[in-house]
């Protein structure tokens, strides 16, 4: 009775040990992956650094070296110095001119726009609403620089009315569905800032001789940009869009968001729909197996 | 101790920059690949315009001299 008394006892003591190590080593890997996660941050700082500075720091290393040979040009008197100097300080200058005042990697905004979209995806599949998003003519609207679409619940392209819609409601009745800011809408509005026009006032010739040149060239937002018009329907072909992986993420991992289109594409319906002032939907959506191509067709409803 | 270049050697100086920067401006593609050095090609542009203006100026000036001192 005494030995099996001792022998529990030792037991007890054996586990009280094991417990003992354990929270001991427990609490050794907690403080190992502090440390980790401290040090990984340091790096990510350090990497951050080195990612944000190397035109500045190819700038400031080409200046001061030109600056230098100007100096022993002057001393020696030395032509070739002199020339070599010049073009240093010059092409230094110059790096530091034509570095753009922000850079932003294209996933850091893909991250922070998906979230959103995700929401909204969200939303609307729990309301189960599986109809078509029209995107409405901004006579409908009261402001013109605002835009809505018109998620309706089924399969339908009823639109509804000028009231309706001026009211600002969002959930609507009579036909039911819900009206949405569309996701395209601020690159839309950065198009018309740029272009210094409104969509609204300016015509579809326009939009197909100046909309390449302001996505490809000064926005470099796509390599190229195609826009087809053919009765009701106008096509669009962009390659390699900047938007192509947040698109292709879009088509993957939502249900609704998918049906209003990527950013991009959702811009170019509100542009169209401001230019020809009809109500339209995106009828189809194709990208290449390569994800390079996107090919987008608008269908425009009757006013 | 004087600077060694001329009015001239500079005009030489600058042809020869403002050809290649109206040529790289030219060749730079809206996708220029994963660079480290990040450039905004408008500013590129309108650097290699000016050049090529100032460029022009050189021009002028010797032409201006050859018809009216020679």
């Amino acid at each position: 009775m005494t030995n099996e008394t001792s022998s529990d006892q030792e037991d007890a003591s054996d586990l009280q040990q094991l417990e003992d190590r354990s929270i001991d080593r427990i609490r050794e890997l907690t403080t190992d992956i502090n440390d980790l996660e401290q040090e990984k941050e340091k790096l990510r700082l350090k990497l951050l650094r080195y990612e944000r500075r190397p035109s500045s720091t190819v700038a400031y290393v080409l200046i001061l070296t030109g600056a230098c040979s100007l100096v022993f040009s002057v001393v020696w008197t030395s032509q070739i110095l002199a020339f070599i100097g010049l073009g240093l300080t010059f092409w230094g200058a110059l790096l530091l001119y034509a570095r753009p005042k922000k850079y932003v990697a294209s996933e850091l905004v893909d991250s922070t726009a998906i979230s959103a979209i995700r929401a909204l995806d969200q939303i609307v599949g729990n309301l189960g609403y599986v109809g078509t998003p029209i995107y409405l003519s901004p006579m409908t609207l009261k402001d013109i620089k605002d835009s809505r679409m018109f998620l309706p619940a089924k399969n339908e392209t009823t639109i509804p009315t000028g009231e309706t819609i001026a009211s600002g409601t969002i959930m609507v009745e009579q036909p039911e569905g819900i009206l949405l800011v569309p996701p395209g809408l601020g690159l839309a509005n950065l198009f018309e800032e740029k272009l210094r026009v409104r969509f609204a006032e300016v015509d579809l010739d326009y939009l197909k001789t100046r909309l390449p040149r302001l996505l490809i060239e000064d926005l470099d937002l796509v390599e190229d940009l195609e826009l087809h018009e053919e009765r009701d329907t106008v096509q669009i072909k962009m390659k390699e869009s900047s938007y192509a992986p947040l698109c292709s993420q879009i088509r993957r991992e939502t249900e609704a968001a998918r049906r209003f289109g990527c950013p991009l594409c959702s811009a170019m319906a509100i542009a169209l729909a401001r230019t020809t002032h009809r109500p339209l939907v995106i009828e189809q959506e194709e990208v290449s197996k390569d994800a390079k191509t996107t090919v987008t067709q608008y269908r425009m409803l009757p006013e | 101790m004087t600077f060694p270049l001329g009015f001239w050697d500079i005009g030489l100086w600058i042809a020869v920059t403002a050809i290649i920067l109206l040529a790289t401006s030219e060749l730079l593609a809206p996708y220029y690949g994963r660079t480290s050095l990040v450039i905004d090609r408008k500013r590129m542009r309108l650097a290699a315009l000016a050049l090529g203006i100032v460029f022009l100026i050189f021009v002028a000036i010797r032409a201006a001299g050859i018809i009216l001192f020679e």
